[in-house]
């Protein structure tokens, strides 16, 4: 197990992190953002699970701040998912450029 | 009732009557509120004269205080101090009644001039208030408190002069009489503090107290003193209209002409002359003051004169008639003879008004003609105006004894000019051309006079005088009675009844040496002015050169370029800054600065503009970069590596 150390699962982390960065920067549908989001939420939670894992291993904070992590995120796609689907039932459209007028939607 | 309420009532009642016409003037029909005017003015004149005839004008001097009005620190030196108390010493009281005789006589007159006025409530309210305002200015005991007066008189004019709002005319003659007061009042307030600072008292009597105390000390000495009595000269010059502060005398005709008998003939304009003889010790102390006083006064005296035989206008030409008697009370007060002074004013106040009244009765029933070209004639109908003109042009040219207290005023004035230190000292020669020149424009009152007189008793033309009938009951009984009053004052000068009285401890005895001999003059150029302006009928060589010479030309057309130059200098500018001023605050131009700061906003805003185009994920990768770049900054401030 060579590769299962602390640097390992940091980096894979943060190339989740930074995929989900570059999908929340690149892709304009709103579903699409909200999906790479989520990824970026993945990467935070496997940093703090495998810091727990290596750094502390007797003690079980990462396993709760993961927990509670994921139970936010749910959380929030369901807020966000409906959110969205409100606007989509208003202005028919998922594309965040679409959407760049306060108010009523074009 | 004692003293001190009689005074109190007397200087109140008209400012009480103010009040009740300011608010419920307008549901109030027009003549009642002349009436309640009437009465209040004469209330207020029976409380003066009841004061008078209790003590005798003489040994007059009561003190009613209402209490303390302003008090700056501890009490002792360096606390400012003035109660609100009126004084009634010989000075005072002889004021009050002339400005309460005075308004109550042409109170009555304004209720039939101003009849078919729909706004006279607001005239008599104005007119209360100038009567309170001016009997607060000459009954009180300190200086702040005369301020008070002075600026309540300055506000009323105001309102006066302005009174017909809605012509052209008005409203600027009205801001003008304004304005130039403000720059008199400035200097008056300056000059008043500073009179404190030097004396540390602020009531009359304990001033002057304080500044005899002084004699021949380092604050004597020190120049403050003159200092300040150039800044009450300042006051002095912007109230009573000497150059170079005069010229809103003339424009002030704008207002109804009792406004101008009462206010720019007997009273307001001799506020000066009043404050003057006041606080004639300051200046008996500043022979430089003196010196500037009497060369402004001589300047005034003789551009009023000549400027008076050109107007076309019979009010203007009372206006400057006005101002060249005024100036010529600055030469008594210039010679330190306050006591020629006052007489003058006294005699002033009672033919100008006369002769004020006289021509609003003239105007009033020619229907507003004011030219004296077209008025040709106009006495002719108007028998008690006639004699009322009369009495007062004679008083005004002063040349016969008797007939009016200016023959002896004048006369006063020239022999204290005479027997004055600019004559005595090494200047002697400026004294004595000082001397002549007053004489001179003594002559030209001559013409003016009497060139009024022949105009109004022309042959009238039939055309035009058709219509025109006498005045009214209430004004001919003004008339009258003013008359009888002009030439009462006359009377008893002459006899030396008012020696007594009035003038008892008023400075020296006044020199008459030559009066016969100035009357002679007088008497003689009246009736070759009259008669050339009354009978056209003579031509002769005479005749065609008196009528180039009574031609306006230059300067005499445009008043002495006095108004140009300070339209050039003073309100040009002004108005260019304010102009500027007002296109840089304008939020509609371009240029403004409201425009500018929209400009200055959009140009900044460009960039951010931009950025902010709506799209999320430019937000988004914005937020990152921000927190990325927090972060480093975090980390590199803890000194961590990464």
């Amino acid at each position: 197990m060579t590769f299962f150390n602390l640097k390992a699962c940091l980096a894979l982390a943060v190339i989740l992190f930074a995929a989900g960065g570059f999908g929340v920067f690149l892709r304009r549908n709103m579903l699409q953002i909200f999906l790479s989001l989520e990824i970026m939420l993945n990467g935070v939670n496997i940093a703090l699970v495998s810091l727990n894992r290596f750094l502390w291993p007797e003690t079980q904070t990462g396993h709760y701040l993961y927990m509670l992590s994921i139970g936010v995120a749910a959380v929030e796609a369901a807020i966000g998912l409906s959110m969205l689907i409100a606007v989509f039932r208003n202005s028919r459209a998922v594309e965040s450029s679409e959407l760049r007028k306060l108010g009523d939607a074009s | 009732m004692n003293s001190e309420s009689a005074l109190l009532l007397g200087a109140i009642l008209p400012g009480v009557n103010a009040a009740l016409l300011a608010i419920y003037g307008r549901r109030l029909p027009g003549v009642l509120c002349g009436w309640l005017s009437v009465a209040a003015a004469t209330a207020s004149a029976s409380c003066f004269i009841l004061l008078a005839s209790v003590q005798g004008v003489a040994t007059a001097n009561w003190i009613a205080a209402p209490g303390e009005w302003i008090r700056f620190g501890a009490v002792g030196v360096g606390a400012l101090q003035a109660s609100m108390a009126l004084s009634a010493d010989q000075l005072g009281l002889a004021m009050a009644l002339l400005v309460s005789i005075a308004g109550t006589l042409i109170a009555l007159y304004s209720i039939q001039y101003m009849e078919h006025d729909e706004n006279s409530s607001r005239y008599f309210a104005g007119f209360s208030l100038f009567l309170t305002a001016m009997l607060i200015l000459v009954l009180a005991d300190n200086i702040f408190l005369t301020f008070v007066g002075w600026e309540g008189v300055g506000l009323a004019s105001y309102l006066l002069i302005g009174h017909y709002w809605k012509e052209s005319f008005a409203p600027p003659a009205a801001w003008k009489a304004f304005f130039t007061n403000r720059i008199g009042d400035v200097f008056f307030l300056l000059g008043a503090f500073l009179l404190y600072r030097e004396l540390g008292a602020a009531d009359y009597v304990s001033m002057e107290a304080n500044f005899k105390a002084l004699d021949g000390s380092e604050a004597l000495n020190s120049g403050r003193i003159v200092i300040a009595a150039f800044f009450l000269l300042g006051g002095i010059a912007g109230k009573s209209a000497q150059i170079p502060l005069h010229v809103w005398l003339p424009d002030a005709m704008a207002g109804p002409t009792p406004v101008s008998a009462l206010i720019h003939a007997a009273t307001m304009v001799t506020a000066g002359v009043y404050l003057a003889a006041r606080l004639s010790w300051v200046f008996v102390a500043a022979p430089v003051v003196q010196a500037v006083l009497l060369i402004a006064a001589i300047i005034t005296l003789l551009l009023g004169s000549v400027l008076a035989a050109y107007q076309a206008d019979i009010k203007r030409a009372l206006a400057y008639s006005t101002l060249a008697n005024l100036g010529l009370m600055f030469v008594a007060h210039a010679s330190s003879a306050p006591r020629a002074a006052m007489e003058h004013l006294f005699a002033h106040a009672a033919f100008k008004a006369l002769l004020f009244l006289a021509a609003g009765s003239i105007i009033h029933f020619a229907h507003h003609e004011q030219n004296l070209h077209r008025l040709k004639g106009v006495l002719r109908r108007m028998p008690v105006t006639r004699v009322a003109f009369w009495v007062g042009a004679i008083g005004s040219v002063g040349a016969l004894p008797f007939a009016s207290a200016s023959f002896y005023s004048k006369e006063a004035i020239l022999q204290s000019l005479a027997h004055s230190q600019f004559v005595a000292g090494p200047w002697g020669i400026a004294g004595a051309s000082a001397y002549w020149l007053v004489f001179a424009a003594e002559l030209i009152t001559v013409l003016y006079t009497f060139r009024l007189l022949g105009y109004l008793e022309s042959n009238p033309d039939d055309s035009r005088s058709a219509h025109w009938r006498e005045s009214g009951v209430w004004i001919r009984l003004t008339l009258v009675a003013l008359s009888v009053a002009a030439v009462a004052g006359g009377i008893a000068r002459g006899m030396g009844w008012l020696e007594k009285s009035f003038y008892s401890g008023w400075g020296p005895e006044l020199h008459a040496d030559s009066d016969w001999l100035h009357a002679l003059v007088f008497v003689a150029l009246a009736v070759a002015v009259f008669a050339n302006f009354a009978t056209p009928s003579v031509r002769s060589r005479w005749q065609r050169y008196v009528r180039w010479l009574a031609t306006p030309r230059g300067p005499l057309e445009r008043n002495f370029y006095f108004d140009d130059i300070n339209r050039k200098l003073l309100a040009e500018p002004l108005l260019q800054l304010a102009r500027t001023a007002s296109a840089f605050a304008d939020p509609e131009s371009e240029g403004g600065a409201p425009g500018m700061i929209g400009q200055l906003m959009l140009a900044a805003s460009g960039r951010v503009r931009r950025l902010l185009a709506g799209l999320l994920n430019e937000y988004a990768a914005w937020m990152a970069a921000a927190a990325a770049a927090g972060l480093a900054i975090a980390l590199w401030l803890s000194g961590a590596s990464l």
